[in-house]
C-alpha cells in the first residue's frame, strides 16, 4: 500500500481521471472530496461489508427453514 | 452437466442455464458460476446456486413482487461489463435472508443478469434510499 501524507487543501491524483481532495481535518474526521468519471463506482467501505455479511447471512437458510416458510 | 444442489439434491442442468458472475458475489468472491432454480410451491420464491460450492445457494425474490415502485439505475460500467443493450434482456433479483421469523429482502444490493449473455453481477447501489433488510410480509 503507497501510505503519502497530505494537507488540508491538497489533493492526490489517480491515474488520468481520478482527484481525490483532502477538503477538511479535524480531530477524528477528515472530509475528502472525490473527482472521478461518473461509471467509477464509489462506496463506503462499510456499505459493502454490510452487503457481503447479509449475503453470508442468507447462505444460513436450511432445507428445513426452506420447507417452514413455504407451508406458511 | 450434473450439478449438486443444496436443496435439491444432484440435477441436470444446461450448460445454457449457467451465469457467470466475473467478479463473484461479496463474501462468495471466489466462485464464479451460478444457477437460477425454481423453488416447487412457490410463486415469488426462486434460489441462485453456485455450482462450484453446494453450501452456496441464496434465496431470491423478484423485488416487483413486493415493491412495485422498486427502481434504480445502472451506472455505464456496469451496462458495459453486464454486456446489456436492451433493458429487456436483464432480469433482476433480491436477495433473501430469513432470521427466525423475520423475512427480509436486500433492496440495496440487487442481482442483476443479462439473460442473453448469462452473465449476472450483484450491483450495490450507493445512493439507495432502500434498506438491506426490507421486511417482506409472506411469500
Amino acid at each position: 500500500m503507497l501510505v503519502i501524507s497530505r494537507k488540508s487543501g491538497e489533493s492526490v491524483l489517480i491515474g488520468d481521471n481520478i482527484e481525490i481532495h483532502i477538503l477538511e481535518i479535524s480531530d477524528a474526521t477528515i472530509k475528502i472530496g472525490i473527482d472521478a468519471p461518473k461509471d467509477i463506482k464509489i462506496l463506503r467501505k462499510e456499505i459493502y461489508n454490510e452487503i457481503k455479511n447479509e449475503n453470508i447471512e442468507s447462505m444460513k437458510i436450511t432445507k428445513e427453514i426452506l420447507s417452514k416458510i413455504k407451508s406458511k | 452437466m450434473k450439478v449438486q444442489t443444496k436443496f435439491f439434491g444432484e440435477m441436470e442442468v444446461s450448460d445454457d442455464d449457467i451465469l457467470y458472475f466475473n467478479s463473484g458475489i461479496p463474501g462468495f468472491d471466489e466462485f464464479r458460476e451460478y444457477i437460477v432454480l425454481p423453488i416447487e410451491d412457490s410463486e415469488t420464491l426462486k434460489c441462485i446456486q453456485c455450482i462450484e460450492n453446494v453450501d452456496i445457494n441464496l434465496l431470491i425474490t423478484s423485488p416487483w413482487n413486493y415493491f412495485p415502485d422498486y427502481e434504480f439505475h445502472l451506472s455505464d460500467d456496469e451496462i458495459k461489463e453486464l454486456n446489456i443493450n436492451n433493458q429487456e434482456d436483464v432480469e433482476v433479483y433480491n436477495i433473501v435472508t430469513i432470521r427466525e421469523d423475520n423475512i427480509t429482502a436486500n433492496l440495496v444490493a440487487p442481482i442483476v443478469i443479462n439473460v442473453i449473455k448469462r452473465m449476472g453481477k450483484q450491483i450495490i447501489l450507493s445512493n439507495a434510499e432502500y434498506k438491506v433488510r426490507q421486511e417482506i410480509k409472506c411469500l
